[in-house]
């Protein structure tokens, strides 16, 4: 008997140690959201100087190491386990949510204010590794994507990154970023579609300076 | 001078017959309740102690111990706006503290299988506060001093067996604090239940 008690209440005592880390599903439950802008040119109120802007219609940006800058890009026929598709919903929704503040989608030809970027990245860890300079030379434009400076090490998440380029006050070729949404992480959700189109909208709602008016 | 030498002789036979045994090594299940709560709130069933125990007479003893807890508390999706940023979110908090002390003990009673003690411990805290977002986390550690005023007792199960139990009440505080996540000193109250293995 006393054997016994010398092997149980250890063994009790340790399972009740255990359970050091939140469950993959509760943490999983929603999406991270970070965005950022650029102070000076929100402080001036940039967003009411624009009128249209530019997005591709049907492909959505993925870099991943090793991928071919060719073949940086993602199509519904990427997902089509998802009933609906998944990449024309999610620029559905970013085109809708700026419609609803007021800007005016158009082609390339018609000289847009500023473009909108979305790329998914993987394998790159995320705040503080995917350090895209303050403004980059050449952008590439609607038919082209580019690659982030990546600083440091490998990591496992894959977010999503959706940004506004200011087209009209660039120089040359110097295109600034005037805002940028960080989402993720798109692996571990268990509801890939919805929690991302939840995100997205989440994006905008905390970026109330993002307006026509 | 042969009298006072057996006389002597006699006192401290006496003495080592009467305190609790020679040593003694026990493993505790810890409750932990924050009493500070800037970081974690809840009560956490999830902390152990291990230490030794030499027992110096019928009323002192002197140890140390070596102590695992994990708090944790969950901050519910909320948006926090900085200059130039903004993230939403759902937080879990984790708190892992980790001690090493040294005690001193003092027993009420001088005899018998049932004896009440207080102790005080004094040591180190290792603490790593780690917030978890999602699939991401961040980390921060920091070590302070750390001090347990304890009440408890001790059941030897029969006389000179060795096995026994142990329970205690305690209230911890420690000086490991974070600036960069606001997180003032910790301090708790604890419930120990535990076993004893007697040596003599």
């Amino acid at each position: 008997m006393k054997s016994k008690i010398l092997y149980i209440v250890p063994l009790a005592l340790l399972l009740g140690a255990c359970e050091l880390q939140p469950q993959s599903g509760e943490l999983a439950r929603d999406m991270v959201v970070q965005t950022q802008y650029d102070q000076p040119s929100v402080a001036a109120d940039i967003f009411s100087t624009y009128n249209t802007f530019i997005i591709r219609e049907d492909t959505i940006g993925y870099v991943k190491r090793g991928v071919n800058p060719d073949e940086a890009y993602v199509t519904d026929a990427n997902f089509t386990g998802i009933a609906g598709g998944y990449v024309k919903p999610i620029i559905a929704l970013t085109k809708g949510n700026l419609s609803e503040r007021g800007f005016i989608q158009v082609a390339e030809e018609d000289d847009p204010d500023f473009a909108v970027n979305i790329v998914i990245l993987e394998d790159f860890s995320f705040f503080q590794t995917v350090n895209y300079l303050p403004s980059y030379g050449g952008y590439y434009g609607y038919y082209g994507y580019y690659f982030p400076v990546v600083s440091t090490y490998y990591s496992q998440y894959a977010s999503m990154v959706i940004e506004i380029v200011d087209i009209k006050n660039a120089t040359g070729t110097d295109y600034k970023v005037i805002w940028k949404a960080f989402i993720g992480d798109l692996y571990t959700t268990f509801d890939l579609k919805g929690k991302t189109l939840e995100a997205i909208d989440q994006a905008f709602v905390q970026s109330p300076y993002i307006s026509k008016d | 001078m042969r009298i006072l030498a057996i006389s002597f002789f006699v006192l401290i036979c006496a003495v080592t017959q009467a305190q609790i045994a020679e040593s003694g090594f026990h493993i505790n299940w810890t409750i932990v309740k924050p009493t500070t709560t800037d970081f974690v709130s809840k009560t956490s069933s999830r902390g152990v102690r291990v230490g030794f125990t030499k027992f110096i007479n019928e009323q002192f003893g002197a140890g140390i111990e070596g102590g695992f807890n994990v708090l944790d508390d969950y901050v519910p999706r909320q948006t926090y706006v900085q200059p130039g940023s903004a993230i939403t979110t759902d937080i879990f908090n984790y708190m892992y503290n980790y001690t090493l002390t040294a005690n001193g003990q003092y027993y009420f009673k001088k005899s018998g299988l049932f004896v009440p003690y207080a102790a005080l411990h004094a040591g180190v805290m290792f603490t790593e506060y780690t917030l978890f977002y999602n699939a991401y986390s961040e980390s921060e550690n920091k070590t302070g001093f750390v001090v347990r005023p304890e009440l408890g007792a001790l059941y030897r199960v029969k006389t000179y067996g060795s096995l026994g139990f142990k329970a205690a009440v305690g209230y911890e505080y420690a000086t490991n604090k974070s600036e960069n996540y606001n997180i003032g000193n910790f301090s708790g109250l604890n419930v120990q239940f535990g076993i004893v293995l007697f040596n003599n």
